[in-house]
């Protein structure tokens, strides 16, 4: 964050006199020299730490009016806040923003996550815009979230009949009006460490220390796009990673895998010749499911011998009156077969469940796709298959290709073709679809939601270590 | 020997009455005491024209290099002497500064006209090509689309 060497006579100056290093700080503001906030935060605490308390208790309040005439309040605040951090005032405080936390969702809670790992050193509020519980969040996700706190800022534009719905899309915001989404910039700034976790590119970071999230690059740029001012962005894979480069010019800092918790609580011994898809049934299609079915049919026809015995599992979370569901449903009625089991909004158990029977794992998500906002950016559930010992077949493209290492521990297919020959292969090989299964099982650890949890915990403590000038584990 | 909780304390009352300021800032850029850059590179058209026209009322509201700016000093005891001392300063430069600042003035007048006569002349032109091609094209895309 901060080259040491760039600042050498300025930390020379606050080491001198406070006076000396005012007078350094005004002629360069007056200058319209930038500083970084970062700097600017460590050189007062050096300039504290260095000098008696009565030059100390002078410098301040004018250090402070020099700032704020110059660089704003919010820099100011920014800057006592700071202190107040680095002098073990009191504990380091987050705002977690994500507009979707009312509603259930891998980037909820890859959010909530990173709250529940962080509480403990930090006070954090998650900050929503629509009214939801802690305790719903604890119970949506298993996770403890006690030491959180919930704030909820309805955003008016959003609140109006006509855009009343159940996720806030910020596409709808018309750029040539106010911009919406300011109220939550403003809020930012009353903490130390702002986290935007629904990658809504409108909100102006404005804490000392800011990440942006990104689970996949939506939207374009406009005339609020305000990524850049974030102090780090963060990317959930590398198939993200390359997206946000490409769409928006900026490089991520960091790249965090979502945290994967389907582990069973034993190795799974006896399976079941089951091939299991877990995919929510995207009223679009997007997650392909039919597209499965019909392969399986197809297989099944060709090949009756090779699949005797075997069945498909299609399961997925999905909303009423789905007409993706509607559309399978119909197919089935017209070819109707008993090797096929279609099921929604399964109970967690009975999922757990599922994956530890199953042998084998389908996702098709991203096949014959070109939009690449509709290829899996990670792929929660082959992980979660994967941590069963489930050997996962899966799209060449999107995350899986991070995931999933090909022919080690799991399959890749670029065409349907591909994947009927490599299931059929794995089928024909008891032997060796048991030895993947247990390659599949190690690869799925690096998902864990422990690895995740250790990541944020040191990632966060390296940030807050450049940014604050201290340390956590003190 | 340090005493740090009167420092803790003074730092606490600063907050405060930074806090108590902010509560009262509901515009982003009164915060950060600046207009906040936007990259123009890679805007839709729809963007790129409402930032033009907010860059070009900028240029117009302050483009008077002649309007006088308060003259202040941020010492405690020794401000009005320093004022005082600016004031006179400046009086006895101001015949030369607005004789360099007039051409400048008038230079910048100049200029913002010509710029204004630019965007009329583009928003004119948009206009008759967005004509063409509902005439020639009905079911062409939108602006932002094409962009």
């Amino acid at each position: 964050m901060m080259a040491v060497k760039d600042y050498a006579p300025w930390r020379r100056a606050a080491e001198k006199s406070p006076r000396h290093f005012l007078r350094l700080l005004r002629r360069s503001l007056a200058r319209n020299k930038a500083i970084p906030q970062e700097v600017l935060n460590s050189l007062a605490l050096t300039v504290i730490q260095t000098h008696p308390s009565s030059r100390v208790l002078r410098f301040l309040p004018r250090l402070v009016q020099t700032v704020a005439a110059e660089r704003g309040l919010q820099s100011a605040w920014n800057l006592v806040a700071s202190l107040e951090v680095a002098l073990h005032h009191r504990k380091p405080t987050i705002g977690l923003y994500d507009n979707a936390a009312h509603y259930i969702g891998g980037a909820q809670k890859y959010g909530c996550t990173i709250a529940s790992a962080l509480q403990d050193d930090f006070d954090i509020t998650l900050i929503a815009n629509r009214p939801v519980a802690r305790s719903q969040l604890e119970n949506w996700y298993g996770l403890d979230l006690s030491r959180c706190r919930v704030k909820v800022i309805p955003i008016p534009y959003f609140e109006k009949k006509d855009r009343l719905r159940e996720l806030i899309d910020a596409g709808e915001v018309d750029t040539s009006q106010e911009n919406p989404f300011h109220l939550i910039s403003l809020e930012s700034g009353h903490y130390d460490l702002f986290i935007n976790n629904c990658m809504l590119e409108m909100v102006y970071p404005l804490a000392n220390v800011s990440i942006f999230i990104t689970h996949f690059p939506e939207r374009g740029k406009s005339r609020f796009f305000y990524v850049k001012k974030y102090s780090q962005i963060v990317a959930n894979s590398l198939y993200t990673a390359r997206w946000i480069r490409q769409k928006w010019d900026l490089n991520p800092h960091q790249h965090l895998y979502p945290p994967v918790d389907m582990e069973a609580p034993f190795v799974p011994q006896e399976k079941e010749n089951i091939i299991l898809s877990v995919s929510r049934f995207d009223p679009g299609g997007n997650k392909q499911q039919l597209k499965m079915i019909e392969v399986f049919q197809h297989i099944s026809r060709d090949q009756p011998e090779k699949l005797k015995g075997w069945r498909l599992a299609v399961v997925g979370g999905s909303i009423r009156d789905n007409p993706y569901l509607e559309k399978i449903n119909g197919h089935l009625s017209r070819n109707p077969s008993s090797a096929i089991e279609l099921r929604t909004n399964l109970p967690a158990s009975d999922l757990k469940s599922l994956y530890q029977k199953a042998k084998i794992f389908w996702h098709f998500c991203g096949l014959g796709q070109t939009d690449p906002a509709k290829v899996e950016h990670f792929g929660m559930t082959v992980a979660e298959a994967m941590q069963n010992g489930c050997v996962p077949i899966a799209f060449r493209g999107g995350g899986q290709m991070e995931i999933v290492e090909d022919t080690v521990s799991g399959f890749l297919f670029s065409t349907e073709k591909e994947l009927a020959e490599k299931t059929l292969d794995l089928i024909g090989r008891p032997g060796f679809l048991g030895e993947m299964g247990q390659q599949a099982l190690e690869r799925g650890k690096r998902f864990r939601r422990e690895v995740f949890v250790d990541a944020v915990q040191a990632y966060v403590r390296d940030l807050v270590r450049a940014g604050f000038s201290v340390s956590l584990e003190s | 020997m340090k005493d740090t909780e009167e420092i803790g304390r003074e730092i606490q009352r600063l907050k405060k009455t930074l806090s108590e300021e902010k509560e009262n800032i509901q515009a982003i850029e009164e915060l950060i005491g600046g207009r906040i850059k936007v990259d123009l590179w890679g805007l839709g058209e729809k963007d790129l024209e409402k930032m033009t026209w907010e860059s070009f009322s900028f240029l117009e509201r302050n483009k008077d290099c002649l309007a006088p700016t308060p003259i202040t000093s941020h010492r405690e005891y020794v401000g009005g002497i320093i004022v005082a001392a600016k004031k006179a300063l400046r009086a006895l430069t101001r015949w030369y500064a607005e004789l360099i600042l007039r051409r400048q003035k008038e230079f910048d007048g100049e200029l913002i006209q010509i710029l204004l006569a630019m965007l009329l002349r583009l928003e004119k032109m948009n206009g008759r090509i967005g004509a063409l091609e509902a005439l020639t094209h009905p079911a062409s895309p939108n602006k932002e689309e094409r962009v």
